[in-house]
């Protein structure tokens, strides 16, 4: 017989670790055994949540199947030839793979679905800038949804991290939120008046620089929480 | 009206499940509150001396299914409630798993809401809670075991107290609501407190099971000492359990709640009852840990006093009057199902088990006669996971040894740790054995 060393409770042979606190048995006497009987089998019912998945992408399939086919429909017909209707056609298609994609993974990776909405997103108005001309895919909308992209992504692992303190969490965030809205600003100017100049962007991005110098100060005094409710004692 | 129903549908009219049953007053919330993941079950299970025979229990699951015609049911949508609608034969018998408890499919299940699971010497029954009870299920595995050996060794076993004799029909009686029957004259809901809850990292398609094995005489020797029953005593520990882990993991928005234990009450005792459906109520039982450190020798006293209190027939009749006053409703009637199911299944979700930490059902001592003593080594209970509390306790007593099992959908086994190494430091000696990955 075994005994965790950290609880003193007596252990079944087949634990290889203690149940109660995860330290592992160490019997010279009697060592672990894999053969020993165990008191359930090592096959474990697999549950999913498939089902649920599957018939929210089949019903969701079949809601926007009817107006994707209708307006394809509608367009074909009048003007013997597809024109106006690839926009609104393409606009069901983004939300169709935007909400269909999610449905393929059991667990949520929410990184991964933002990720493969910028794509898709840059890839709908890839379409947009054929259909229409121009010469604002490349130089402007491209960039621009990626920096969003890019910018939600980094917000969503910043903000999931287990490792990061909340403080940190949030200085994070606003200091990307400030670079997000300068990079923006840059672009904007750059396409409109081929320059690079910063006016609203500075005022949004020295707020959010404030409010990341106001959650330092408030996480560093919570840290010293002791001193504050010393000096602040009435 | 179908308060009275099972003695108007046929049900008891040959005795063998023809035609149907409405849910009892207790069930009519687990089916709205089922999802594809989830369901609410218990189990019960039973280690012989020897390798269970297939084909032996297959026999003995036919002959105990008709003796109990509400597990020969398939659950159905009507129009305003769900019902329990006539099934034949008996559910094919699965290999048990590592994993127990898992959410029940009635599609792969023949459309039957119980299973019966085999492993070595073990006969498992998970039970989905519209059937029945904790002491409706082990009458029903007790009586399956009796036939089993019945007809496994040719030993004529006497049916006695809740092992039912399968050459009987069932009776009125065993088939009534009971809470319709013994609900009280004036209704009284339980205050709405919410309790400390427990929290963790999820693992909801995974229950933990961690089963301690204490020694029944020993346990029962303290719990006499203190002039508690074991019930009480194991509650007391469960608490302080509760209270470390309060103290240890805190969460500043639950500071000011207390920790809280409900306890299932058996009712057919107290009412004379002899249902074989749901007819248990819940106590509550808590520490205020805000007003300062209690001793354990205090605790088990105040939690004693207060099981007495909560038990009071008269107060759990209000109880039950107050939950049948709701299905009475003239608004909950009306109502279709479609409308009342999601309503149900939030509100549930919303109030279901947040008035307790966590939960402690003990089935007693099981006593058997003993041509079958000689062939039935253990028994088990456990709970499968709850609707919000990510931990549950059940306990089980059977041939001088005390089964508590510990089943959670979180990965911190904190709780179980605190309460059975509580007992190690109070000198009782426990074993313990799990379904952890090696």
């Amino acid at each position: 017989m075994s005994y965790c060393v950290n609880c003193g409770v007596e252990l079944n042979e087949s634990e290889r670790r203690c149940p109660l606190c995860g330290v592992e048995v160490i019997n010279p006497a009697k060592p672990y055994s894999p053969n020993a009987e165990r008191p359930f089998p090592a096959s474990a019912e697999n549950v999913t949540h498939r089902a649920v998945r599957v018939i929210a992408a089949k019903v969701l399939s079949l809601l926007l199947a009817i107006p994707f086919i209708s307006v394809l429909l509608a367009d074909l017909v009048k003007d013997g030839r597809l024109t106006w209707s690839l926009i609104p056609a393409g606009c069901i298609a983004l939300f169709f793979m935007a909400a269909v994609f999610p449905c393929l993974f059991r667990r949520p990776r929410v990184w991964l679905f933002i990720l493969f909405g910028t794509l898709e997103t840059a890839a709908f108005l890839f379409g947009l800038y054929m259909l229409l001309g121009g010469n604002w895919y490349f130089l402007f909308a491209l960039p621009v949804t990626l920096l969003t992209g890019a910018f939600v992504i980094g917000c969503q692992l910043m903000l999931g991290s287990k490792k990061a303190s909340l403080p940190l969490k949030m200085i994070i965030v606003l200091v990307l939120a400030a670079v997000f809205v300068l990079v923006l600003q840059m672009l904007i100017e750059l396409h409109l008046k081929s320059r690079i100049h910063f006016d609203w962007s500075l005022y949004a991005a020295v707020a959010c620089a404030m409010l990341a110098v106001v959650v330092l100060i408030v996480g560093s005094l919570i840290r010293k929480r002791e001193n504050v409710r010393k000096k602040l004692f009435f | 009206m179908c308060y009275n129903a099972p003695m108007k549908h046929g049900t008891v009219k040959n005795g063998r499940g023809s035609g149907w049953l409405p849910l009892d007053n207790a069930a009519k919330i687990y089916p709205p509150a089922m999802t594809e993941g989830w369901n609410a079950l218990f189990r019960v299970s039973v280690t012989l001396d020897e390798p269970v025979d297939r084909q032996v229990l297959k026999r003995a699951l036919l002959k105990t299914v008709a003796r109990f015609p509400n597990f020969a049911m398939r659950l159905r949508r009507g129009f305003f409630w769900y019902y329990l609608d006539k099934l034949d034969g008996a559910p094919d018998i699965r290999d048990d798993v590592q994993n127990p408890c898992a959410r029940m499919l009635f599609r792969e299940n023949g459309g039957f809401a119980f299973r019966v699971r085999c492993f070595g010497r073990r006969i498992a029954v998970e039970i989905f809670h519209v059937i029945t009870d904790g002491a409706g299920g082990l009458s029903f595995l007790k009586t399956l075991t009796a036939e089993y050996i019945s007809i496994k060794y040719g030993v004529k076993v006497p049916r006695e107290g809740d092992i039912l004799d399968c050459d009987e029909p069932a009776s009125a009686e065993e088939l009534a609501d009971g809470f319709l029957t013994h609900a009280g004259p004036k209704a009284v809901p339980e205050p709405p407190v919410r309790a400390y809850r427990l929290y963790g990292t999820p693992d909801r398609d995974f229950l933990h099971v961690t089963c301690g094995i204490l020694d029944a005489a020993e346990i029962s020797a303290r719990a006499k000492a203190a002039g508690v029953t074991v019930t009480e005593y194991l509650t007391t520990v469960l608490l302080f359990a509760a209270a470390d882990w309060k103290k240890a993991r805190g969460g500043v928005l639950q500071a000011r709640r207390p920790v809280k234990v409900t306890v299932p009450v058996n009712l057919r005792r107290l009412f004379g009852c002899r249902t074989l459906r749901n007819f248990a109520n819940y106590a509550n039982v808590g520490l205020d840990t805000r007003l300062g450190e209690y001793g354990f020798d205090e605790a088990v006293q105040i939690v004693h006093h207060q099981l007495k209190l909560e038990t009071d027939p008269r107060r759990l009749a209000a109880k039950v009057a107050s939950n049948v006053g709701i299905e009475r409703n003239v608004f909950m009637r009306l109502v279709p199902l479609f409308i009342k199911d999601p309503i149900m299944s939030i509100a549930y979700r919303i109030e279901g088990d947040r008035k307790s930490t966590t939960c402690l059902s003990n089935l007693g001592l099981v006593k058997l006669p003993g041509e079958m003593e000689a062939h039935v080594e253990r028994f088990d209970f456990m709970l499968g996971s709850l609707i919000e509390n990510p931990v549950a306790c059940a306990a089980i007593g059977y041939g001088g040894k005390l089964y508590v099992n510990f089943t959670r959908t979180i990965r911190e086994s904190f709780l179980e740790r605190a309460f059975f190494t509580r007992l190690v430091k109070m000198g009782i000696k426990v074993f313990i054995e799990s379904n952890e990955d090696r």
